[in-house]
């Protein structure tokens, strides 16, 4: 089990006794204590206390804060019985020399960011990867990786939004990480950037326009994908803060936090020539910390501590912390996530309107000790030109939507796996001009001709793969995703020296159904057209003699 | 884009079909529709700038009128100083619907073609006839190189190595691999709207081109993107079993039996040497209370006469495999 607590925007300005912030001389060792109190009642332990920018406020006014922002971590590093080796922090757009980083002088726009943040990453190792202006990677511990990413670097637009990040960098940095994965046995990653990429789901986001510009990293994104590649058998907690709101996304093997703000007064002000005026008042967002315990068994407890009371009083009388506990996420990769939520639900209905399904009916085979317990007709929900246009243009969407344009890329193959996975791949190829091949992936090579099976002409399945980094199957049904567990290991294993990235798109996924294959180390992206059609699976030990049994049920045997 | 058209000599050849394939939008497989498609037609042509453009437009009834406006609009912007031929029209208000947009239309022997009257470079019938006998010859020797291309000797180089096929009493000295096509998509799109062509003639007949009535099946995993590409394109209904051969067990085969009963099936397959996967698969159709008398391939060894099929099944396909000198069997 792994703690993890995240704070973010601490915001250091007016640190005098007149400031409205509880982050302030006079203040902050109560309003810290009573913080770290409230965190370790959710704790025994902190493993990583991850800090995602914005230390100090309006960049260059307040420098000479940076001292007194490393007072406030140490006192948290004293409460929370750590060391300065399980700290872990990034840069935020507040913590930069504004006028020097339009001017384009960005490592000059950072020295003094740079000399408070050098004590908190010494223990940097140069075998984990080589560090840059972009990213440093810190040992936690044996096995937690934080990995802190510049966000506001390389703004070319030299203004307020987050920074661009070219693919020169991309490709460093999935090389690094590679390098660092194959050398170590981390099993958390925590990647913190200020800027929090968009997957944010909070209630209060303003209506500007350019709202999103401003606050989303946007480069970030393909960043993020390309990471999600490399790091699919750990799990990867990606940390941010800006945007002063919480927000809390699981995907796969992924949780996204943004935390609120940690500091800050209760309004913003401005100076306007020579006056300063207030501009905005944010006493109704809660200051906070996030409190993330990953489990054995992959899932993460999420709590946020909110701080109850406003800003009236400022003495330590009024330091009120109140756990709220969040929701426990999933980081287990198994369950695909659905192509389209109301298309889902359309296929469900006309599954059942027009009993494409049946119950009655199990096959049982010699390969297998799950059984699934049900039967879907996907040739009947496939066999009109209009339905199966549905599905390749439905399919085509999400493949945008994960991997960006593929057209014609010639690191991608479609692997289109037994009759109706094959005749999806093959539709597919010609819209994205991917190669494409057809695999079986019922019945042994016996079965099937020389030319059909892998395993009667590996050779001939090899040339396809050689030039290949980018794999996605498609396939019917994924009930015990047995048969997609084996044709991935087959599949890799034609050239092991070769690694392959798989995802797969089912036409049918009970995403309910617990009992599957462990798909998490070998997947990348896992969609399915409709996941809420069950299909139960039980034990063959639990299955009755097969002789019992009536003739409904199926038997295959192929041996 | 490039695998949605080929080039040769002065022009692109573009199936209006193929492009409704990669734009996605096949969704009514007769109507070009949508911008879409003309972001891939306009790349198309900036491309080849220097070359004609020629659009098959086979089957498809309806073409949206802002597409041809759109499409002059972008043609202009990009200084394009070659001619549009549009051939195969079934399109009832063509005339009137590119004279609006400034087109002129001719009337060829078999077809309507039509001419964008850009810088009208080609304005003699004579040119028309020879510019559609161009297109059908090239479409011809590419459908036979495509095919030539997926044989391969049992054994590397030897010529006389022979080994049995699958499930026949014959031997060959080399298998042609359906699946090569299927992996590349240019030529995959290429041969399986070219079947669909061919197949709709076929249908039509036979009087079998009812779509209520007729539906396409397909029992081999290799046969089937091509089927289910012909079945989108001639929108028909397609049924699968599978597996049926070359090498099947009877307890392994998942199907829906209920569904055959009293339909017309027209088999849609790859290869045919030996025709052991039609019999099974007739057999069990009639089984089951349907029908299987006429099937389609891409390439058939034997004529529909020959005696080896005992006049149970009626075929057609393309070319004939007697053709590719390379290819030998013996019983």
């Amino acid at each position: 089990m792994k703690t993890i607590l995240h704070i973010t925007d601490l915001h250091i300005g007016d640190i005098s006794t007149k400031s409205g912030d509880y982050l302030r001389e006079d203040l902050f060792e109560g309003f810290i204590k009573s913080f770290t109190a409230e965190v370790l009642k959710c704790t025994n332990k902190v493993d990583a206390l991850v800090i995602s920018g914005d230390f100090i406020h309006q960049g260059k006014r307040y420098f000479e804060n940076f001292s007194f922002a490393k007072k406030v971590i140490d006192l948290l590093i004293t409460e929370l019985q750590i060391t300065e080796k399980e700290v872990g922090i990034c840069i935020g757009n507040h913590d930069i020399d504004r006028d020097l980083d339009f001017a384009g002088e960005y490592k000059n726009a950072r020295i003094e960011y740079n000399n408070f943040a050098s004590p908190y990453f010494v223990s940097f190792h140069e075998e984990m990867g080589s560090s840059n202006d972009r990213i440093i990677y810190k040992k936690i511990s044996d096995d937690i990786l934080f990995v802190s990413l510049d966000s506001t670097w390389n703004r070319l637009h030299k203004s307020d939004k987050p920074g661009k990040i070219t693919t020169e960098e991309m490709n460093k940095i999935v090389v690094d990480l590679n390098k660092i994965k194959n050398n170590s046995n981390y099993q958390i990653v925590i990647i913190a950037s200020h800027y929090p990429l968009d997957y944010i789901e909070c209630p209060d986001i303003p209506e500007d326009s350019d709202w999103y510009e401003k606050h989303f990293w946007k480069s970030g994104e393909h960043l993020k994908r390309r990471i999600n590649t490399i790091l699919k058998d750990v799990k990867v907690i990606w940390l941010s803060g800006d945007i002063h709101q919480p927000s809390f996304v699981a995907k796969e093997n992924n949780l996204y936090i943004t935390s609120g703000r940690f500091g800050t007064s209760s309004e913003i002000f401005e100076k306007k020539g020579s006056d300063t005026i207030k501009v905005e008042d944010i006493s109704y967002t809660n200051r906070q910390g996030t409190v993330i315990t990953i489990d054995d068994r992959h899932t993460a407890n999420v709590q946020i501590i909110n701080q109850l009371n406003s800003n009236h009083g400022y003495d330590s009388e009024h330091f009120i912390w109140k756990r709220m506990f969040i929701d426990d996420f999933s980081l287990l990769k198994n369950q695909p996530e659905l192509i389209s939520e109301n298309w889902d639900k359309e296929l469900l209905e006309i599954i059942v309107l027009r009993k494409f399904f049946d119950y009655e009916k199990i096959v049982v085979d010699n390969f297998n000790n799950q059984i699934a317990l049900g039967w879907v007709m996907v040739d009947r929900l496939l066999s009109l030109p209009s339905n199966l246009f549905l599905f390749t243009n439905n399919i085509s969407k999400w493949l945008l939507q994960k991997y960006g344009n593929i057209d014609s890329k010639n690191n991608f193959l479609f692997v289109g796996l037994d009759f109706w996975g094959s005749i999806i791949a093959s539709n597919l190829s010609g819209i994205f001009n991917i190669e494409n091949i057809c695999i079986p992936t019922k019945g042994d090579k016996e079965t099937w001709s020389k030319m059909e099976h892998p395993d009667n002409d590996i050779e001939k399945f090899k040339k396809y793969i050689t030039d290949k980094s980018e794999i996605i199957l498609f396939i019917d049904v994924v009930a015990t995703g047995k048969s997609l567990k084996d044709i991935i290991e087959k599949i890799q294993a034609i050239d092991p020296s070769h690694i392959l990235n798989f995802s797969c798109v089912s036409v049918i996924c009970d995403i309910k159904q617990e009992k599957k294959e462990n798909l998490s180390s070998l997947l990348v992206f896992f969609g399915t057209c409709c996941g809420s059609f069950r299909l139960p699976i039980f034990s063959k030990s639990q299955l009755p003699p097969v002789e019992l049994l009536s003739t409904s049920f199926v038997t295959r045997d192929e041996n | 884009m490039d695998h949605l058209y080929h080039l040769n000599g002065d022009y692109i050849y573009l199936r209006a079909d193929a492009l409704n394939w990669g734009a996605c939008t096949r969704q009514f497989p007769t109507a070009i529709e949508g911008e879409k498609m003309l972001t891939i037609l306009e790349n198309i042509v900036k491309k080849n700038i220097d070359k004609h453009l020629l659009i098959d437009n086979i089957r498809i009834s309806s073409f949206d009128i802002n597409a041809i406006r759109g499409l002059k609009y972008k043609l202009e912007t990009l200084s394009y100083n070659k001619d549009i031929i549009f051939i195969r029209n079934p399109l009832t208000n063509l005339k009137q619907l590119f004279s609006e947009a400034n087109f002129i239309a001719h009337d060829s022997e078999n077809s309507t073609t039509v001419i964008a009257n850009i810088h009208n470079l080609i304005h003699e019938k004579s040119q028309f006839i020879k510019i559609e006998k161009d297109y059908h010859d090239f479409c011809k020797t590419t459908f036979s190189k495509i095919i030539e291309s997926t044989f391969k000797y049992h054994k590397v180089g030897d010529a006389s190595h022979f080994e049995r096929l699958f499930s026949t009493p014959l031997e060959s000295n080399g298998e042609f691999d359906a699946g090569k096509i299927i992996s590349n998509p240019k030529d995959f799109i290429f041969i399986s709207l070219s079947c669909a062509d061919h197949l709709h003639e076929y249908l039509k007949n036979n009087n079998l081109d009812n779509q209520n009535s007729t539906k396409l099946l397909s029992v081999s995993l290799r046969a089937s993107p091509f089927a289910s590409a012909i079945a989108n394109t001639l929108n028909y209904e397609l049924f699968t079993i599978d597996h049926l051969g070359p090498n099947h067990r009877l307890l392994n085969i998942d199907f829906n039996k209920n569904v055959f009963y009293n339909n017309t099936y027209i088999y849609i397959g790859d290869f045919l040497i030996g025709g052991t996967e039609i019999k099974i698969a007739q057999n069990y159709i009639h089984l089951l209370n349907g029908s299987l008398t006429h099937a389609f391939v891409l390439a058939s060894y034997f004529s529909n006469t020959d005696s080896i099929f005992q006049k149970k099944i009626n075929f057609t396909s393309i070319i004939s495999l007697k053709d590719f000198l390379n290819f030998k069997i013996r019983f």
